[in-house]
């Protein structure tokens, strides 16, 4: 049996499997599990690339994979005007001044001459940089994560179009890889596996504890769709005209 | 007064926890350094061997319960640990047996031995929920603790109380033991003598005529044991619950690099340099400030660096700061 009989001829037991667990059991578990199949089959490809054109074992998927879930939330959802009022602006500036400090830092470290008074002038820019933030994050936090907290408590996304979380997504993984890169590139592959589990438990721990970013472990419900949702169609006479015509009435 | 609070309050809160965690942690980088030391790669089923030996611990310590056997003051557990290592140690042979020796034979490159030991512990992972669940279990017995609180602050009459927990002093004692005789076993021993000659250089460990099927097992061996110990302390210690296990393979892995992948004494020094940042980041510094500052400087926030939920997010950024800075660990571990 050569290569392409065995291919097809597993496509097709998993295509028959399918199939029956639609006639025997529900259509409903059927598209669940093709659904689910894709997905899967979509994450294999990328650490099939990754790992098999570039020889970079990552263990992180999931973390990338949450980061693609970030996205879809901060791009598709309607922003929630009365937490931005509470902290939104200074939140982002809590985050900025965060950054800057850490910038500071790379570039004193990069520019003075080594010794103590680099030593010095680190911890105390760490220091310093580590308490205003906090000292500005805190509060905003606090403010934004009060509002309306059974419902919203967050700052809600950007309210565009769902497809445009896809690129988003693409971009927040990126920069998460990059980091990856940085640090864990050209060492010994094991580090590499490790470092990729480590980076994503870290993803997962900060996207489930930061509420006011995507609301952590809390749901975030009816998350805008590139289709109808299935109650519109529903409510669709001519679709449920062009449905009955295929015979699916029932 | 102020000091002796402030330090007492310190030692409830930071020192006592720290040490035991850093104990166990060293327990756990040791048996990974090990195996990375002798069979080179870096084992993922660490942290689910750890979960199976103190399954079997629990089963057991249960089962004595039920007889009406205890120890006392100290846990039954500890009545139960060797039957723990036995049953680890036969379930880690075999996996050698039937798993790894293939890849061994082949030569694979360690990477893709990395992926057979998460394969192993997915295996693992569902046999221990398969046996005993995904739930919390409790199985400390005995006396709860050395020193109680109350008592403290009666005997020296300050406001802090300092609190030692009877597993707290167990762990640091079983600690030291277990790597006081595992140091001797290695140093002294003819076993573990060519066990750190096949680690230093296979090759020529071979031509002295050194078995390496025998230093595999006993290597195999020790681990098993090593990873049951830390991890009956840890379940004592918190409680038992599986994924928790999983969990410590990351800080565990931290304090193996930290301290040098292949050396001993790093994986110790880095299980204490990671549980004690853990602990120190994610304390809250708000009464011991209240004691050492004056009153007009007292903080109005908790002071606590990092919210408890990130102590592992912790651990992994030492560890990226030490690859870094210093890839070969602390103490001068495998070259990476």
């Amino acid at each position: 049996m050569n290569d392409t009989v065995k291919t097809t001829a597993l496509f097709g037991l998993v295509a028959v499997l399918i199939l029956g667990t639609g006639f025997f059991q529900s259509w409903n578990s059927a598209l669940g599990i093709l659904n689910m199949g894709l997905i899967s089959a979509i994450m294999a490809m990328g650490v099939n690339l990754q790992w098999g054109f570039a020889g970079l074992f990552n263990v992180g998927i999931m973390g990338f994979v949450g980061l693609g879930g970030l996205a879809t939330v901060l791009v598709s959802m309607p922003p929630v005007p009365a937490a931005w009022a509470a902290g939104g602006v200074s939140i982002w500036v809590a985050l900025l001044v965060g950054a800057l400090s850490l910038a500071a830092v790379i570039l004193v470290r990069s520019r003075m001459p080594q010794g103590n008074l680099r030593a010095v002038v680190t911890w105390v820019l760490l220091i310093a940089g580590f308490a205003i933030y906090r000292s500005l994050f805190d509060p905003a936090r606090d403010a934004i994560e009060k509002v309306n907290p059974a419902l919203e408590g967050y700052l809600g996304g950007l309210g565009l179009p769902v497809l445009l979380a896809w690129p988003v997504g693409g971009l927040l993984a990126a920069g998460a890889a990059w980091i990856i890169g940085k640090t864990a590139l050209g060492l010994r592959s094991d580090y590499l596996a490790i470092a990729t589990l480590g980076i994503a438990e870290i993803i997962i721990a900060i996207m489930k504890n930061e509420d006011w970013l995507a609301r952590g472990v809390k749901n975030v419900n009816g998350l805008p769709r590139p289709l109808p949702y299935e109650i519109d169609l529903q409510a669709d006479p001519s679709f449920v005209e062009k449905a009955a015509s295929f015979g699916l009435d029932q | 007064m102020e000091l002796l609070n402030t330090l007492v309050l310190l030692a409830n809160f930071v020192f006592v926890p720290a040490i035991a965690y850093g104990s166990q942690l060293a327990l756990g980088a040791l048996g990974v350094t090990l195996i990375y030391g002798i069979l080179r790669f870096s084992n993922f089923a660490h942290g689910d061997t750890m979960a199976f030996g103190t399954m079997v611990t629990v089963l057991v310590t249960w089962l004595l319960q039920s007889l009406g056997v205890s120890l006392g003051p100290l846990p039954t557990a500890l009545l139960a640990l060797p039957f723990g290592i036995a049953v680890t140690a036969a379930l880690v042979l075999w996996t050698d047996r039937v798993v790894y020796k293939f890849y061994r034979k082949q030569k694979a490159k360690p990477v893709i031995l990395v992926i057979v030991s998460m394969g192993v512990m997915f295996v693992m992972n569902g046999l221990v929920r398969f046996i005993i669940g995904p739930d919390d279990q409790r199985f400390a017995d005995g006396e709860r603790f050395i020193i109680g609180a109350r008592d403290f602050k009666k005997m020296t009459g300050l406001d802090e109380g300092l609190a030692i927990k009877t597993s707290q002093g167990l762990t640091v004692v079983t600690a030291v033991l277990v790597v006081a005789a595992l140091f001797w076993f290695l140093n002294h021993t003819r076993t573990g003598k060519s066990m750190r000659a096949y680690s230093d250089n296979e090759d020529l460990a071979l031509l002295s005529g050194i078995n390496p099927e025998r230093v595999v097992a006993v290597t195999w061996i020790l681990v098993a044991a090593l990873a049951t110990v830390a991890g009956v302390l840890y379940g004592l210690d918190k409680s038992f619950k599986p994924f928790t296990y999983f969990q410590l393979l990351l800080p565990i892995f931290a304090s193996a690099i930290v301290g040098g992948l292949g050396s001993p004494l790093g994986a110790i020094a880095g299980g204490f340099v990671i549980a004690f940042s853990e602990v120190t980041i994610t304390y809250a510094w708000k009464k011991a400030a209240g004691y050492i500052l004056p009153e007009s400087l007292a903080p109005d926030g908790l002071l606590q660096l990092l919210a408890v939920d990130y102590k592992f997010a912790v651990s992994f950024v030492i560890l990226v700061v030490v690859l870094l800075f210093k890839p070969t660990g602390l103490f001068k571990g495998k070259s990476v």
